[in-house]
């Protein structure tokens, strides 16, 4: 069952002198009770999508065209007290670099139940005593002890932070969690950790998680199905293992291609060369024409569209789907 | 590599204790708490060598890595460089020495001076050290810069690092430890805040420079992946002792020691198919200062039996590797 459809979206940030088209056209969905996971070079519109969904977009930002439903009403004709009650309610967002964000005066349960009362609307002292047992809740979801909730941030590791932020996540049980990189800046095993933790919660909340991450072996690890974006694009969608074994799009084969295993044999790895375009001028065709090693005169001066490919959940935008990038 | 490469660095149960600040009350009742960030750690650095130091946040590496090129103070050990311990060496003669050991950070955005031009940047420590004569400044300026790949060299000589990408920047780092012709780089995850494709570049721009100079690496990183394609040999830390070491693609096919075997299982790998045992280990590394009887890892360990909370095991050689673990 589709939760999210995005349609059609653009996001563009008007500057003084240029206008940077960070998400072009970009259609997907995400299904009640599974991990999307969106991948794709540092800059390509991962966050700004997600900010987007949010309408949490910073000024200068502006979403010029398209439509996003979550189940099925559309967010973007949501007025502002309307999408207020959506954002704390129904959707949940742990953003980039949000285990960094804690207050370091004030304890972790603190400032987790401090949120939960913003998204109660309620600062009566029932409120409290009702945001302070969500808190315990939570942290029990996130597999932490509920006492530490008393701890001040430094004394949380970097994994218990992690959990934290994922507590308060869950703390209003979303029926969406938006989850930007947060993986990122943790250990392996921590990692592993988290990532079985988001697995758990989604199997059993039957949560739509949208997964944001840069680093695809992490989404091989969790997602059932991956979106690859490129400079704004989305170029690909598809279950985890037709993108990892029947990626159509080159960009998608070279950046798969381009981590380094420890499993199979040590090769060494060619780059794809060049560099992500200047999204405020980006190129005519396809975005990725400059660095396709098959790219052709049409690539050049069409842009491909985005359509089925092999099965009906795949779909590439690419005039060369499928040819052998050698 | 041949066994019979001269050895570049001889680490000697190296150690590194820092005390912790403790209260009035302590320092009173004289009590005084160290963080055992190094425990005597022994390894070797053959000239030419990629050794990667490989472990979990606050496992050592970098504390390790301070020692060896004397940015810190080692608490006892020996650094045996090309047959001298340079441990406890003075800072005049550590001040020489370290023109032919230059060290590359993890950060791109923060390592570099902003007001300086990338061409001052690299010339900074041809200025400071006067290896060279100073007519040599510009042609060795720019010859670090075409081997990192910053061409053409007049454009990007003028720079300032904020109108560099990361990858630019990371390069910058790379030819300023460069142009004194090093023998020993110690690089710290220099490639782990960067994106897929520019850390293979930079880690592919490392292989070539090393096999073209022939320097010894000692290359940080907690991601085993980037380990296993740039390493000749790897050394495992755990709180601050050496758990396994020997030979990489030995290790990382067939690991030895609990924690190596949990630390493989747990990579991730770019395949959704890909069928892997895993190995789940407790909680999380704790912090280097009331440590447990016996084996560091016991407390986390899903094989440990009696022996490993009564007596630390020390590192033994097996099947021409070396792990320190009561099983093996
Ligand atoms: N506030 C802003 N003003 C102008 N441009 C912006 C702003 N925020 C983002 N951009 C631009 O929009 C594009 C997309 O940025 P975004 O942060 O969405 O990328 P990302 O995929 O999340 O990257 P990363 O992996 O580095 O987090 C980039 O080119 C970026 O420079
Ligand atoms: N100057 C210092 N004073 C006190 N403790 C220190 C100091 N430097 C490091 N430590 C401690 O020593 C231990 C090892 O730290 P180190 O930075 O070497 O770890 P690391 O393996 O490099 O970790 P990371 O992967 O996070 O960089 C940690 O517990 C750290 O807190
Ligand atoms: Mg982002
Ligand atoms: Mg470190």
């Amino acid at each position: 069952m589709v939760l999210l459809e995005v349609k059609n979206l653009s996001t563009h940030f008007f500057l003084k002198e240029s206008r940077v088209r960070a998400v072009d056209d970009v259609c997907f969905t995400v299904e009640k009770g599974k991990i999307l996971g969106v991948a794709g070079e540092s800059g390509c519109g991962k966050t700004t999508t997600a900010l987007s969904i949010m309408r949490m977009l910073p000024p200068a930002g502006k979403i010029v065209k398209g439509e996003i439903y979550l189940e099925g009403i559309d967010l973007l004709k949501k007025n502002k007290e309307e999408m207020r009650q959506t954002k704390w309610k129904e959707l949940s967002y742990i953003f980039q670099y949000a285990m960094n964000a804690f207050n370091p005066v004030m304890t972790v349960g603190e400032q987790i139940a401090e949120v939960i009362i913003e998204k109660q609307d309620t600062n009566s002292k029932s409120g409290k005593k009702e945001a302070w047992k969500k808190v315990k809740e939570s942290f029990e979801i996130v597999g932490l002890d509920p006492d530490r909730s008393k701890n001040y941030p430094h004394e949380f590791s970097g994994g218990m932070r992690q959990r934290a932020i994922i507590a308060m996540a869950m703390a209003c049980d979303p029926k969406l969690l938006i989850a930007d990189e947060p993986v990122t800046a943790l250990d392996v095993i921590v990692e592993k950790k988290i990532l079985k933790l988001l697995r758990e919660i989604q199997t059993k909340y039957d949560l739509g998680i949208m997964f944001i991450t840069h680093d695809l072996s992490v989404i091989a690890e969790s997602c059932d199905e991956v979106a690859i974006m490129y400079a704004g694009k989305l170029v690909e969608v598809g279950d985890a293992s037709t993108i990892f074994h029947k990626g159509a799009h080159p960009y998608t084969r070279m950046l798969i291609r381009s981590f380094p295993s420890i499993l199979g044999e040590c090769k060494r790895i060619e780059p794809i060369s060049g560099i992500p375009p200047d999204l405020a001028n980006p190129p005519l065709g396809c975005r990725f024409h400059p660095r396709c090693p098959i790219a052709t005169k049409e690539c050049k001066e069409e842009i491909p569209p985005f359509e089925q490919f092999s099965t009906s959940r795949h779909q590439v935008a690419c005039f060369h789907a499928g040819e052998s990038i050698a | 590599m041949s066994s019979e490469e001269e050895s570049l660095f001889s680490i000697v149960a190296l150690k590194k204790w820092f005390s912790t600040r403790t209260g009035l009350l302590d320092s009173i009742l004289g009590k005084q708490e160290y963080v055992r960030a190094v425990d005597e750690i022994s390894f070797e650095i053959k000239k030419g060598e990629v050794v990667c130091l490989v472990g979990e946040s606050g496992s050592g590496k970098t504390t390790a890595a301070r020692l060896i090129l004397r940015l810190e103070d080692p608490t006892s050990g020996e650094i045996i460089y090309k047959g001298e311990d340079i441990a406890k060496a003075k800072e005049r003669k550590i001040r020489r020495l370290r023109r032919h050991m230059q060290m590359i950070f993890q950060n791109p955005y923060e390592s570099l001076d902003p007001r300086m031009t990338v061409y001052d940047v690299i010339a900074e420590p041809l200025q400071v050290t006067k290896l060279f004569p100073k007519s040599e400044t510009s042609q060795r300026v720019g010859k670090a810069l075409e081997d990192v790949g910053l061409i053409p060299v007049s454009e990007f000589s003028i720079r300032f690092p904020h109108e560099l990408s990361g990858g630019q920047r990371q390069r910058v780092s790379i030819a300023r430890a460069l142009v004194l012709d090093p023998e020993f780089i110690v690089a710290d995850e220099p490639a782990s805040m960067l994106d897929a494709n520019t850390r293979i570049e930079i880690l592919n721009l490392l292989q070539d420079l090393q096999a073209e100079y022939h320097m010894g690496i000692l290359f940080i990183t907690h991601d085993l992946a980037q380990a296993r394609y740039l390493g000749h040999r790897i050394i495992i830390l755990y709180l601050g002792k050496i758990v396994e070491k020997g030979n990489i693609d030995q290790v990382i096919q067939n690991p030895h020691h609990p924690y190596s075997k949990a630390l493989i299982s747990n990579i991730p790998v770019p395949d959704p198919d890909a069928k892997r045992e895993r190995i789940d280990i407790e909680g999380e590394i704790p912090t280097a200062i009331n440590l447990p009887l016996g084996c560091r890892f016991a407390p986390r360990c899903p094989f440990k039996f009696k022996r490993c909370t009564e007596e630390e095991p020390e590192l033994m050689l097996k099947e021409g590797r070396y792990s320190a673990c009561w099983l093996d």
